[in-house]
């Protein structure tokens, strides 16, 4: 989908085929911003319980969640 | 216009024919030569067939028009003929001709020897022969019901064309018409003796034989992607995984059965349950193999059978002196053909409940086919006219008695390793050893009922209670009994569980958290499990179980990973709560400003012009200014949601200043130990650059980085000068490998660079050979003007100092 180029800020902005993860306790999410393997790919916070992943390395941080014991729900659905 | 085509259009063989398919069938006829259209006007209607072309095209028309016509004409065929045709309804009407001429063989009719030349040629026969494993075929063709396709072998299907350019290519396809009036014709008997004596033999039941199948197709789903090699052929390492995903003992191999994984896997692309991916990276499973699992086993094992007469890439054990070559793997071959005769065969046994000497069965394949076909080249059989008929009787029997013998050396052993290796493994024949030490064989309930239409007595009946086909112990270990076992019995277990082992009729799976979770991303849900479980469990399910799943289950809902969802960013937290009413039921506020919208945002969202849409599928933004200094700065209107963290990995903020970074030696350093290379901090960013990144700084990254290999950093040094008068005299300097040492550098004609530390040395040198003056052999002293002495044929002169430039 093409970018969009406004002159100035806009009141909304719609990211695409951003790839987010969440928690449901912010101390989880600050255990695996720790972790060496998956704290790098954790990007941006966006709140105390999500966070934007690197783009493409979504089934690198499934597959490191999954080797450190954690059951990660992986939601596919229309962007 | 190919042959096929045009019935394609036209599929439902039921419906009247209208103009549309008239007009097709007309330009099918209209292809062949006027003698072969004579020759089917004469076959379909006798003597009330016309002579000329298109007046014979218009008579065969009207017989594909009238069904009750059509019907004649099949009425007439003969047996062989009609055995044929139903032998090519039973595998859905269409077949590679090298799968389907030996089926023709192994049915035993008689068929017509009759040579037509024309085809004799197009199939590549030896000129004028008759006796080619493919002549009932073109006997077949004669009746003119049969149209000629292309097949194609990477897609494993058959495509239309009217082209014929090998017989590994061809294809033959029935027209549809005829699909109503073909009636079951079986092949004939083999004339073949039952085994006297009494035998005991190893078979697979119907779930142990479904087994590894099913295993295999949930690895399958796990797997991932993987991209096909240059070959078109899965790589190496993919395979490695789904074995490895199958466990120790998912298939015994020997001999007879190699690289069982491979073989199942080529099986499932072969019967199309799984088709490879030719543009994109993911394998895809047939839509409704969740069904196709739970079928009877009678009507699973069909589809196992046609995958194997049609399987490529995997092949049996080959003798020593048959080859076959990589492009020939991935194409219907000679293997097909033997493949075939015998699955046709073992459907034309005198008793399908009797014990055969597999010895026997070959020369009864022999004989069957009079030894017209073989893996390997034949040598043609040419009677030679100027014998006697008993002569030529004579040769002929020598020449078939040798093609008997090689057929015992070649054929012989692999129909052997058939039997005892993939159709032992499919469940369909059981295996006994004989007392001479040969092999015998004979079907499993499995076998008859997939070749004679048998009824196979299952555990239970669709519909009925489901039976008590496991037990779960607390260790989480199930214990499944492959007698009671229903083909939906043993496909959930695969979602569910991870195979150990199995020993006959038992199979032990052993259900994991790691099983669990796979179970739990297919759909199911915790509740959903524990009743399965239940309703085939010989007892009730152990509480470590129930507890362990449930926990499972709560943990899956801690961390929530949506790869590639849409994000909404508003202004503040007053404009995005005012909109989230607005907004899909699935819409989930995040942080502040945040709405993540899981199911895509609605398009009166995106259709608005005052919203800025970043789709970071595509190429990000350019939105960052670099200066020579390192000084990097985010374009506030441009930037999205990671260019600052992208920054944050080499370069340091600026305090106070949002948006604004640098770039140091420090902060690269930091980024190398982080893991970071030079390459990759200038590829990050030059993707984010408005315009090309400083050159210097390109030149400085890797020398902060401390990047091994790079060219040594610039320096000052002190050099002299060494200069002679002539071009002669510095040729014979350059050449003295006494001066060799001191000489640094070549500077002109006459003039050589010299290190400070070695001038003591090059004087000493010059002087000995009279290039310098004894005067001149020490340095001389800065600020001294040298004497005439020294002002000899040599002098070495050393670039002005700061002090001489100062006066000194």
């Amino acid at each position: 989908m093409a970018q969009s180029e406004p002159a100035a800020p806009l009141p909304l902005v719609v990211h695409r085929h951003v790839s987010i993860l969440t928690t449901d306790d912010p101390l989880l999410l600050t255990e695996l911003k720790a972790d060496r393997k998956i704290g790098p790919l954790l990007l941006v916070q966006l709140s105390d319980t999500a966070v934007v992943i690197a783009p493409g390395s979504e089934e690198t941080v499934a597959r490191h969640l999954l080797k450190a014991g954690h059951l990660p729900k992986i939601c596919k659905a229309g962007v | 216009m190919s042959d096929a085509f045009i019935e394609e259009a036209f599929p439902d063989p039921f419906a009247p024919m209208d103009p549309e398919e008239r007009m097709h069938l007309a330009m099918l006829f209209n292809q062949y030569q006027a003698d072969t259209v004579k020759r089917l006007a004469q076959r379909w209607l006798g003597r009330a067939a016309r002579t000329r072309k298109q007046e014979c095209i218009e008579q065969l028309l009207g017989v594909l028009a009238a069904p009750d016509s059509l019907r004649t004409v099949y009425d007439s065929l003969t047996p062989f003929e009609k055995s044929g045709l139903w032998m090519l309804l039973q595998r859905g009407g269409t077949l590679p001709v090298l799968e389907f001429a030996p089926c023709l063989l192994a049915a035993g009719y008689e068929f017509s020897e009759q040579v037509n030349y024309h085809s004799s040629y197009r199939y590549g026969m030896s000129y004028g022969s008759s006796e080619g494993y493919l002549q009932p075929l073109i006997s077949l063709e004669e009746t003119g019901l049969l149209l000629n396709i292309s097949v194609d072998s990477w897609s494993n299907s058959l495509e239309q064309t009217a082209f014929v350019r090998h017989t590994a290519t061809h294809g033959v396809a029935m027209l549809r018409r005829l699909l109503p009036h073909v009636q079951p014709v079986p092949p004939r008997p083999l004339e073949l003796p039952p085994c006297t004596e009494s035998l005991s033999g190893e078979f697979r039941r119907p779930a142990q034989a479904a087994m590894p199948i099913v295993s295999l197709m949930e690895a399958l789903r796990g797997v991932g992607e993987f991209s096909l090699t240059n070959k078109g052929a899965m790589p190496r390492p993919f395979i490695n995984r789904i074995v490895k995903r199958l466990g120790d003992g998912f298939a015994a191999e020997s001999p007879a059965f190699p690289d069982p994984a491979g073989f199942y896997l080529q099986l499932l692309i072969s019967a199309q349950f799984v088709t490879l991916p030719l543009l994109g990276r993911e394998i895809s499973l047939d839509p409704d193999i969740d069904l196709l699992m739970a079928e009877p086993y009678a009507v699973q094992a069909t589809h196992w059978l046609n995958g194997y007469r049609s399987l490529k890439v995997w092949h049996e054990t080959l003798p020593a002196h048959v080859h076959l070559y990589g492009d020939d793997l991935h194409r219907t071959n000679s293997l097909h053909a033997i493949r075939n005769l015998v699955v046709t065969a073992l459907g034309a046994l005198p008793d399908p409940g009797a014990w055969y000497a597999t010895s026997a069965f070959s020369e009864a394949l022999f004989a069957r086919t009079r030894g017209r076909l073989s893996l390997g080249y034949q040598q043609p059989w040419h009677p030679s006219y100027s014998l006697s008929k008993a002569a030529q009787e004579k040769k002929y029997a020598e020449h078939l008695e040798k093609r008997r013998l090689a057929w015992q050396t070649t054929e012989q052993p692999l129909i052997a390793d058939m039997l005892q290796g993939p159709l032992f493994a499919l469940g369909l024949v059981e295996i006994a050893s004989l007392s001479d030490r040969g092999q015998a064989f004979r079907l499993t309930d499995l076998g008859r009922s997939v070749l004679y239409g048998v009824p196979l007595f299952e555990a239970t009946q669709d519909g009925g209670a489901a039976p008590d086909a496991w037990i779960i112990q607390p260790n989480l270990e199930v214990i499944a009994y492959l007698d009671r076992a229903r083909p939906q019995d043993l496909a959930f277990l695969a979602k569910i569980a991870e195979r150990k082992s199995s020993t006959g009729p038992v199979a032990v799976y052993s259900i994991t958290r790691e099983s669990a979770y796979a179970a739990f991303e297919a759909g199911f849900t915790v509740d959903e499990l524990l009743r399965g479980l239940q309703q085939s469990s010989v007892r009730e399910l152990p509480d470590v179980l129930i507890r362990s799943l449930r926990e499972w289950a709560a943990r899956r809902e801690r961390i929530v990973l949506y790869p590639q969802t849409s994000l909404l960013q508003y202004a503040d937290t007053a404009d995005r709560d005012a909109a989230l009413p607005s907004l899909p039921r699935t819409a989930q506020p995040l942080g502040d400003r945040f709405v993540l919208l899981p199911d895509g945002p609605p398009r009166s969202l995106t259709a608005r012009k005052e919203v800025q849409s970043i789709d970071y599928a595509a190429a990000p933004f350019r939105c960052v200014s670099v200066t020579e200094e390192g000084h990097l700065r985010i374009d506030p209107r441009r930037a999205d949601l990671l260019v600052a963290s992208e920054l944050g990995a080499f370069a340091d903020p600026v305090p106070g200043t949002p948006g604004a970074w640098t770039l140091t030696r420090e902060s690269v350093q930091r980024a190398v130990n982080a893991g970071h290379t030079a390459e990759g901090i200038l590829k990050a960013l030059g993707t984010r650059a408005r315009s090309s990144i400083p050159p210097i700084l390109v030149v400085a990254v890797p020398r902060w980085a401390r990047k091994i290999g790079q060219p040594a950093p610039a320096s000052l040094h002190t050099l002299l000068v060494l200069e002679l008068p002539t071009e002669e005299i510095a040729a014979a300097v350059e050449a003295s490998h006494r001066f060799q040492p001191l000489l640094r550098s070549r500077l002109g004609p006459r003039a050589f660079s010299i290190a400070p530390e070695d001038e003591a040395a090059a004087r000493r040198l010059l002087a000995e050979y009279g290039l310098l003056g004894a005067a001149a052999l020490a340095p001389p002293e800065p600020g001294t003007t040298p004497t005439s002495a020294s002002r000899s044929a040599a002098k070495t002169t050393r670039p002005r100092s700061r002090k001489a430039a100062s006066g000194e």
